[in-house]
């Protein structure tokens, strides 16, 4: 270890154990965590898809009954949504590969972005305990009112589900602050917008996205508290409410919650096809419009989930034709995807298999998508399994696969080990076959008839087959992922040793050791193009003013927006046990909320205002400006 | 040459699976939204086989140009994209934007004239039927006539018929497959749909919106039959007592079974509601 990697470890490490496990800001520490929470809450969530299928193998099963299938339903789209997917790309992977993608130090908030991890696990705790408390919510993911109101769902299953929708979403938001203050403001010298790396455009993109789209959820989902707990009327139609008003606030974040999960997962695509195929992404500016078209468009596309809800013709036909206008954009993503793919040389690995499972799958998913766009045909196919199937060729097909693949991509970087190519592949093939098997038949099972969040069926549809087959898929898929798990195992034993760029790959993430030090890299990288580490040599320089930092301080460049001109000197806080108190207290406050204990609530509340206090009180020496 | 080779076997593959989807097809779809009995049902049908007939041809060309992408022979010459810049921008605005557009407009076309037939205003001598969803199980009244039904609607075959569905708690969805798409029961609100059946029969119909417990059982039959027949059929439930039905749904919520007859029995399902709430 040089001089120099000595003194930026010392500013930039963490002290000791107990600093490091509660008040680390380190975002590669906070990462690793989300990954692994997230992991652990897929792993559930996958279960509850398991009994859901077994309950489905055979007509009129009795493995669940019809109230345990409800709740298994509702946690598995809830936790897979909110707990699994969206937290595992933007938590997980942005929060590891933004910073070191571009050349930063860490995020812009570090200790809010300790917050928000904190946030994310207790919210999963608090709607996770209510599984274990016999009180899993059951009014499905979407908890439509009034099944979902007062009247129809006494007991506290429904405030578990709002009350950690709400908490999470407080997590989200700031994540999604954190990384747009982060992608403007801490890119490395010379990293003018347009030669942001395409994941960076993707997680840009999202986090504006979540800004716009998680306050009607949290509205909605306050005013159904309100309704449950404090006796207000806004979706009861016994007292001039509108159960309508619920469906519109839920799809108005519901819809784009898709592309934001979507956006992330197309970058991770545009990534590792340029990487594998040995040449620059083509059509670099018309994939970033793409994914900002996309942005857009996913506003003006909700009511696309409320066809059948009785509204006027035009209205229906303004919303076919916004849910199909989204083609546009995909179709060129798919084609300079193509183009790039055509160009290139291709080095086949596991990433490059899982992206090519992700193109074929999203294809149909996206064909399917325009299918129930069109009006008439939604009017059948809604609420059926056709649109079960959908749902699973965009989300397992368009962001499962290419999870995947970043991880076999990414986690050499993370933990410095190969994992294994051969097991890869089993995975892959596993994975994609019972992935095709489970939800293909299950287009057959709506055109026949079978309705969605039914705990079993009769024999006489013509679906005894369609859905052993899709059961035997379920669980092929389960055994490509425990494939994966004996994987990663495998690498952290005795997996090759990763080296800093084992792919050959241009970005910058690529720069730096594996796993990289806590001040990702020792001098700051000054960019001449979208692909630094392809450059002729001597093209990319290293900046080294910041290799001695001035009082051992977090010192980082902070840039201007569009040119990516240093404009100021930021020095970044260290770490602190605030993010985690101030979480706990929320924590408190909203169990104390959820059981209507004042006494919680008023403690809560103050503890948590003294922790936010403390957290802005202003320190000497701070933000220090060149 | 290599072309060639790779183009050979996929019209084998293309045929096998045409071959397995019509066969699934044959057995299963009997009584879903392909095998429509009402001109609505038919319209929607159609309008089905015409975006999957634009999927299918779109899938396997975009498939098959990823392929060729993916297995060309790379002979160590660049490749044309590579010495021609423009010619991939037009590969990608052309195959990715143009076409689409130009696809999405007819599937627009097709939707919109759908979306007029098969929600058509009805006829002047429209018959009107009230349906109310209730927990979990359907309440039929014939305005004008004094009859009701549960679980059970008929209608005179061949003839308009406007069905006003209401909801009395929470959001029941209205499908009969073979008849019309689904219609929301909204309580607070009106909606409506019609529906003809031009062969007379009984369809199966069910709620297809997540109403609770009861939800998988919630079903009902739809008998069209001729004008006489349901004559005499509402003169029989004008006449009936007003005896409690049996319930679709046990206590725990799992459905009377088992129904593999299709029969349907009328129902109220109040016990499993009061049941699971823990209510008296």
């Amino acid at each position: 270890m040089t001089a120099a990697a000595g003194r930026l470890t010392r500013a930039w490490g963490e002290k000791n154990f107990l600093t490091t496990v509660f008040g680390t800001v380190d975002h590669k520490q906070i990462a690793m965590r989300y990954m692994i929470t997230a992991f652990v809450f897929m792993g559930e969530a996958g279960t509850a898809g398991l009994v859901m299928r077994t309950q489905l193998a055979v007509p009129n099963n009795t493995f669940v009954g019809p109230d345990h299938y409800n709740q298994v339903f509702t946690l598995h789209g809830t936790v897979m949504i909110f707990l699994f997917a969206t937290p595992l790309l933007i938590g997980g992977f942005g929060n590891y590969f933004v910073p070191l993608m571009i050349g930063a130090r860490d995020m812009a908030f570090p200790r809010l972005n300790a917050f928000s991890y904190w946030v994310y696990l207790f919210s999963g705790m608090l709607l996770y305990s209510s599984f274990f408390a016999g009180r899993a919510p059951n009014g499905g993911w979407f908890a439509y009112v009034p099944l979902t109101g007062p009247k129809y769902s006494p007991g506290t299953n429904l405030d578990f589900w709002a009350l950690g929708i709400i908490f999470l979403g407080i997590s989200t938001t700031s994540g999604a602050v954190n990384f747009i203050c982060t992608i403007f403001k801490l890119r490395a010298p010379g990293m003018s917008i347009n030669r942001m790396p395409l994941f960076v455009w993707g997680m840009l993109v999202t986090s504006f996205a979540i800004i716009f789209a998680l306050p009607p959820l949290t509205l909605g989902a306050s005013l159904l508290e309100m309704d449950r707990q404090f006796g207000t009327h806004f979706f009861d139609p016994d007292a001039g409410g509108n159960p309508l008003l619920w469906q519109h606030l839920f799809w108005v974040f519901g819809h784009p919650e898709v592309y934001i999960m979507f956006l992330p997962a197309v970058g991770i695509v545009s990534t590792i096809i340029p990487t594998f195929c040995r040449t620059r992404i083509a059509a670099y500016s018309l994939l970033v419009l793409a994914s900002v078209a996309i942005g857009f468009i996913s506003f003006g596309v909700w009511v696309h989930h409320m066809f059948s809800v009785g509204l006027p013709p035009l209205s229906l036909a303004f919303f076919a034709a916004g849910g199909m206008a989204i083609t546009i954009p995909s179709g060129i993503q798919i084609f300079a995807w193509i183009a790039t793919i055509w160009r290139g040389d291709i080095v086949w690995k596991t990433p490059f298999l899982f992206v090519v499972g992700f193109l074929v799958t999203i294809l149909i998913g996206g064909f399917t998508g325009v299918m129930v766009t069109a009006v008439p045909l939604d009017w059948q196919v809604t609420d059926s399994q056709f649109i079960v199937a959908h749902l699973h060729y965009v989300l397992v097909g368009g962001v499962v696969l290419p999870i995947f693949g970043a991880l076999y991509y990414w986690l050499p970087k993370i933990t410095g080990r190969m994992l294994d190519e051969r097991l890869g592949q089993i995975h892959f093939w596993l994975f994609f076959i019972g992935f095709n098997l489970t939800f293909f038949p299950m287009h057959f099972m709506g055109l026949f008839g079978m309705p969605r969040r039914v705990y079993t069926y009769e024999p006489d549809y013509g679906l005894t087959a369609l859905n052993l087959i899709a059961t035997v898929g379920a669980f092929m898929q389960a055994a490509g992922i425990l494939v994966f798990l004996a994987n990663f195992v495998k690498s952290m034993i005795r997996g090759d040793d990763a080296g800093d760029n084992p792919w050959n790959a241009g970005t910058l993430e690529w720069a730096t050791t594996s796993p990289p030090e806590p001040f990702n890299f020792r001098d700051v990288p000054v960019v001449a193009s979208a692909d630094p580490l392809w450059d002729a040599p001597g093209e990319t320089k290293w900046d080294d003013r910041l290799e001695d930092p001035r009082g051992g301080q977090r010192e980082a460049y902070g840039t201007s927006v569009v040119d990516a001109d240093v404009s100021e000197m930021l020095v970044m806080p260290g770490p602190s046990y605030l993010p985690l108190a101030l979480a706990l207290s929320m924590a408190a406050l909203f169990v104390g909320i959820l059981f209507q204990v004042f006494v919680v609530i008023a403690v809560a509340s103050a503890v948590g205002l003294c922790a936010v206090a403390l957290w802005f009180w202003p320190e000497e020496g701070n933000g220090a400006a060149i | 040459m290599t072309a060639r080779r790779g183009r050979r076997p996929v019209p084998r593959i293309v045929a096998r699976l045409m071959v397995c989807a019509i066969g699934v097809l044959a057995s299963g779809c009997g009584r879903g939204m392909l095998d429509g009995q009402s001109p609505q049902a038919d319209r929607i049908a159609l309008l089905w086989w015409l975006l999957l007939s634009i999927a299918t041809v779109v899938f396997f060309a975009v498939t098959a140009l990823l392929g060729y992408a993916l297995f060309r022979r790379r002979g160590g010459a660049t490749s044309r994209f590579e010495r021609e810049p423009r010619s991939e921008m037009m590969f990608i605005i052309g195959g990715g934007g143009v076409i689409p557009l130009v696809l999405l407009v007819v599937v627009f076309a097709a939707t919109i004239a759908t979306m007029a037939a098969a929600s058509n205003d009805g006829s002047s001598d429209e018959m009107q039927i009230d349906v109310i969803g209730h927990d979990f199980w359907w309440e039929v009244r014939y305005p004008g006539q004094q009859a009701t039904a549960e679980n059970v609607i008929h209608v005179p075959v061949g003839r308009d018929v406007r069905f006003n569905l209401k909801s009395d708690d929470v959001i029941h969805s209205f499908w009969v497959p073979q008849l019309n798409g689904k219609t929301d029961m909204i309580p607070g609100s009106n909606n409506s749909t019609v529906i003809k059946a031009t062969t007379a029969g009984a369809y199966q119909g069910r709620c297809a919106e997540f109403c609770g417990i009861g939800h998988a059982c919630m079903t009902f039959i739809l008998v069209a039959e001729e004008q006489a027949q349901f004559d005499q059929w509402i003169a029989a439930q004008r006449a009936r007592s007003g005896a409690l039905p049996d319930p679709q749904t046990q206590d725990n919520g799992e459905c009377v079974g088992p129904k593999a007859s299709g029969v349907t029995r009328p129902g109220d399902a109040a016990s499993a509601r009061a049941k699971t709430e823990g209510a008296p």
